[in-house]
């Protein structure tokens, strides 16, 4: 096993979703990653790009941004451990919004093919996946009500 | 004549769509039975909860601070941000009439994934795609673009729409 692969099994095994991963599922998830690099400025995602995947951020730090009405939009930061791009991941459709790194890290990339593959009639690596992504949609979902409900209230 | 099962599945027929009879027979199995009468609060702002609910009969309201933004009658479900995610609620979800409804709480969930693990994951891909959308409709839609209380509503609206 190479260092890389380690390091990505050593990384997926301290994600509270994926603890109950059989070594051979986690394997498996770790074989469909892709790790990227960054430096800081490197646009990870872009809005309005095609959705083909979710990240996992092994370390760093990225801004999220969204560009509406022709201003800019901060949507917060995304520390390690973050899954992202988990919209697109669900419905294919265009990136939502943008992801910039503001440090160097790393990301680990999974693209929705191979998810799809991995998930196929393997509910056991299917369930850890959908309930990370479910949280993570959930937390998105409470993040712009309380945006709103700012609004609101101003 | 309708069998228990048969109903259920039709009343949700939206979020249980991938699901053969067996697997909504191992859900029905999971779900706690809740009836509540009018003015209950089986969801409070803000307090915590981590369950999602199916209304068989009767009628609720969702309210954000106080606003209605969103009325429940048979066939609706509510909650599914909590069953995800644990934590406070984002709205008070309020009984206008006697109300039956179907509870699955976090730790049904697991017990369904650890009896029945391809109907808890259809069921929570389901779950998460109704939510996604919700988020989504409210994206680039210009009708709800107005920077003004009605417009701020209006997405609010949105974002608590109708149910799958």
């Amino acid at each position: 096993m190479n260092s890389d692969t380690q390091r990505l099994e050593t990384f997926i095994s301290s994600l509270p979703n994926f603890i109950s991963l059989s070594v051979a599922d986690r394997r498996a998830l770790v074989m469909a990653l892709e790790l990227r690099s960054f430096s800081p400025g490197d646009v990870l995602i872009e809005q309005g790009d095609k959705g083909d995947g979710a990240y996992f951020l092994l370390s760093g730090t990225l801004k999220v941004e969204l560009v509406h009405k022709g201003a800019i939009e901060d949507l917060g930061t995304l520390e390690t451990g973050a899954l992202f791009g988990v919209l697109a991941m669900v419905d294919g459709r265009p990136r939502a919004a943008s992801c910039i790194a503001t440090t160097p890290g790393e990301a680990a990339f999974l693209s929705r093919s191979a998810f799809n593959m991995l998930a196929h009639g393997q509910a056991s690596i299917a369930y850890p996946f959908q309930r990370a992504i479910g949280a993570q949609i959930a937390k998105n979902f409470r993040s712009v009500v309380r945006t709103i409900r700012g609004q609101l209230s101003t | 004549m309708s069998t228990p099962l048969a109903k259920f599945e039709r009343r949700f027929a939206d979020l249980l769509d991938h699901l053969g009879d067996l697997d909504v027979a191992a859900l029905l199995d999971a779900l706690e039975d809740r009836s509540i009468e009018p003015d209950e609060t089986p969801i409070v702002q803000g307090e915590p909860h981590d369950s999602m609910l199916f209304v068989e009969w009767g009628a609720l309201v969702v309210e954000v601070d106080g606003v209605q933004v969103k009325t429940l009658d048979p066939g609706d479900v509510v909650g599914e941000v909590g069953l995800l995610s644990p934590g406070n609620a984002t709205a008070t979800v309020r009984a206008v009439k006697t109300t039956l409804l179907h509870v699955l709480s976090a730790d049904a969930l697991e017990r369904l994934w650890r009896d029945h693990p391809e109907v808890a994951s259809t069921l929570l891909q389901g779950i998460t795609r109704v939510i996604s959308e919700r988020i989504r409709s409210i994206e680039g839609n210009v009708d709800l673009d107005e920077d003004d209380e009605n417009g701020f509503l209006s997405r609010l609206r949105a974002l608590f729409g109708r149910a799958a």
